[in-house]
């Protein structure tokens, strides 16, 4: 099926645009997937998309999983039922993955992949203490012993 | 090994889209405590309660409370998980200081020690709290059985995030007659109750369903009309006396609570107080639209008080069974003792001689309470369990 907007024959081939991570693999998706990057999206408006596109932050492991994604997301009807289910698959992963999902969605712009990883790492925070996210993140505490006294006194059950 | 992901380098905005996905005032609270750059990528929880037609609408929190792993104090506990789920009334004083008042997990009966030591104030910094369920009702100086009294309001949107603007609300009083309220209007404003009175009334997957006698579920649209969205639980008008809608693992359950024809309490309150004999729960098969009767709940035990019903996987708590049901009496004066019906046999008892039932509500674990003052039922101003 003809996915290119700038193309009017019923009968030309899928246009796909390719992609270049930063260990030098090569993707091939097709242009209907990869509007669903709007910096990718913009580069296609452009006509800057013909020539492999350079992807430096992305490595090439990374960049096929994208490509996955983008790929499955631009399927017509697929019900959203099983399409949760697919998501939810995906993110199934180990914390450098997603960390790593995170910085592709956001760099190249891709919107639905962004808050599905985000919402894994939100999921990650849910219901523990600020010490455990501290070992989980691996980050410090930047409060001051006065903030952080005021923090406990703010986040105290005093009871009547 | 988590060393190895650099997430300090994840730029601000993403920590504040992450934070915005929390969806409970605690989880957002313990994320802006965590270091000063997610504090400011979040804002504070703004604290208003719900006002309609003048009126404060009750609302206290159903709270999970349990020990992180690994912390210095689990050297003295016991290797599984110890939860206590408690519900508490949060106000501030005349300071500006936040107070709690703990109640009874099922009504609002407030829990009053004797005496005894108690902490003074806890840090929720220092436990793991899931917010399991925000009980709102309204009471009013009247009293419970007042019809002017709501035993049930839900506010949809119920995220931290939804703007004042965007509230709608449906509260089921007196003996079951529907009102509901949207932001801007001056007072509650009567349904169109078809197939009134109704016995109760639940916000799931973002949307508010309401059970009438036959347990027959329907929708509430956002223009506050009904819409049939199951059909009844029993057919040819068997089954129980009162039905009650509750949410577990993501599905819409019916349970059916068959109550004995005469109280046998002794209370002086003719042919209010509905004793309950047992419970039948389905499960709502929304690919087929039909009910399925589930016989084991496995580590799930459901929650039906006065003003709230809910789940809780007791999984991996130690000594806790989960496959029962944690209620209280319909109309009990005062609002009743915590009984517990066990899906296994189909028996009835007080929470209190249930030990593995009562276990996850009282007393407060070792944690809570380090000087072990003895916390039994029995130290309560009036017993609740």
């Amino acid at each position: 099926m003809s996915s290119s907007s700038s193309s009017s024959s019923p009968s030309c081939p899928k246009k796909m645009i390719t992609l270049k991570s930063s260990d030098g693999e090569t993707f091939e998706i097709e242009e209907i997937a990869a509007l669903q990057s709007k910096t990718l999206e913009s580069m296609i408006d452009e006509n800057c998309a013909s020539t492999p596109v350079p992807l430096p932050n992305i490595t090439g492991k990374i960049l096929a999983k994208v490509v996955e994604y983008c790929t499955k997301h631009a399927e017509v009807g697929a019900d959203a039922e099983s399409l949760r289910a697919w998501d939810a698959e995906f993110v199934s992963v180990d914390h450098p993955t997603l960390f790593d999902y995170i910085l592709a969605a956001n760099f190249l712009e891709i919107p639905t992949l962004l808050n599905l990883a985000c919402q894994s790492v939100a999921d990650m925070v849910k219901g523990k203490t600020p010490d455990e996210i501290h070992k989980i993140f691996n980050i410090k505490s930047t409060f001051t012993p006065e903030e952080e006294e005021e923090l406990r006194r703010e986040n105290q059950w005093a009871f009547d | 090994m988590e060393r190895s992901v650099p997430w300090s380098e994840l730029p601000m905005e993403l920590w504040s889209m992450i934070g915005k996905k929390l969806d409970t005032r605690v989880d957002i609270d313990q994320f802006r405590s965590v270091c000063s750059p997610w504090r400011s990528s979040v804002p504070p929880v703004s604290e208003s309660k719900l006002r309609i037609g003048g009126t404060l609408i009750n609302q206290c929190t159903v709270y999970l409370l349990e020990l992180p792993p690994t912390s210095p104090k689990d050297s003295q506990c016991p290797p599984s998980r110890e939860g206590w789920l408690i519900k508490i009334t949060e106000d501030k004083d005349l300071s500006g200081r936040g107070r709690v008042q703990l109640s009874n997990l099922l009504s609002s009966r407030p829990i009053l020690f004797k005496g005894g030591t108690f902490p003074e104030v806890l840090c929720t910094m220092d436990y793991r709290v899931t917010e399991i369920f925000v009980e709102r009702y309204l009471i009013g100086e009247k009293g419970a059985c007042y019809p002017g009294a709501a035993r049930k309001v839900i506010m949809l949107p119920d995220s931290p995030w939804a703007a004042l603007e965007e509230t709608s609300v449906v509260g089921i009083f007196g003996r079951g007659r529907l009102k509901c309220w949207k932001h801007g209007d001056e007072d509650w404003n009567a349904m169109d109750n078809p197939n009134s009175p109704y016995d109760d009334l639940i916000a799931y997957k973002g949307q508010f369903y309401v059970v009438d006698r036959f347990g027959t579920v329907s929708w509430i649209n956002p223009s506050f009309k009904m819409v049939q969205f199951s059909p009844p639980v029993c057919g040819n008008g068997n089954g129980g006396d009162w039905k009650h809608l509750v949410e577990s693992g993501g599905d819409l359950y019916v349970v059916d609570r068959y109550c004995n024809e005469f109280s046998t309490f002794g209370r002086i309150r003719a042919g209010a107080v509905r004793e309950a004999a047992g419970f039948k729960v389905y499960r709502l098969n929304q690919e087929w639209g039909k009910w399925d009767e589930i016989r084991n709940l496995g580590d799930v035990a459901l929650f039906l008080g006065d003003h709230s019903c809910f789940s809780v996987s007791v999984k991996g708590f130690g000594g806790c069974k989960g496959n029962c049901i944690y209620f209280t009496e319909i109309n009990a004066t005062r609002g009743g003792k915590v009984q517990v019906f066990n899906m296994e046999d189909g028996s009835i008892k007080r929470a209190s001689y249930s030990p593995d039932h009562l276990r996850i509500l009282w007393p407060p674990p070792a944690w809570i309470t380090p000087n072990g003052f003895d916390l039994s039922p029995s130290s309560l101003e009036e017993p609740l369990f």
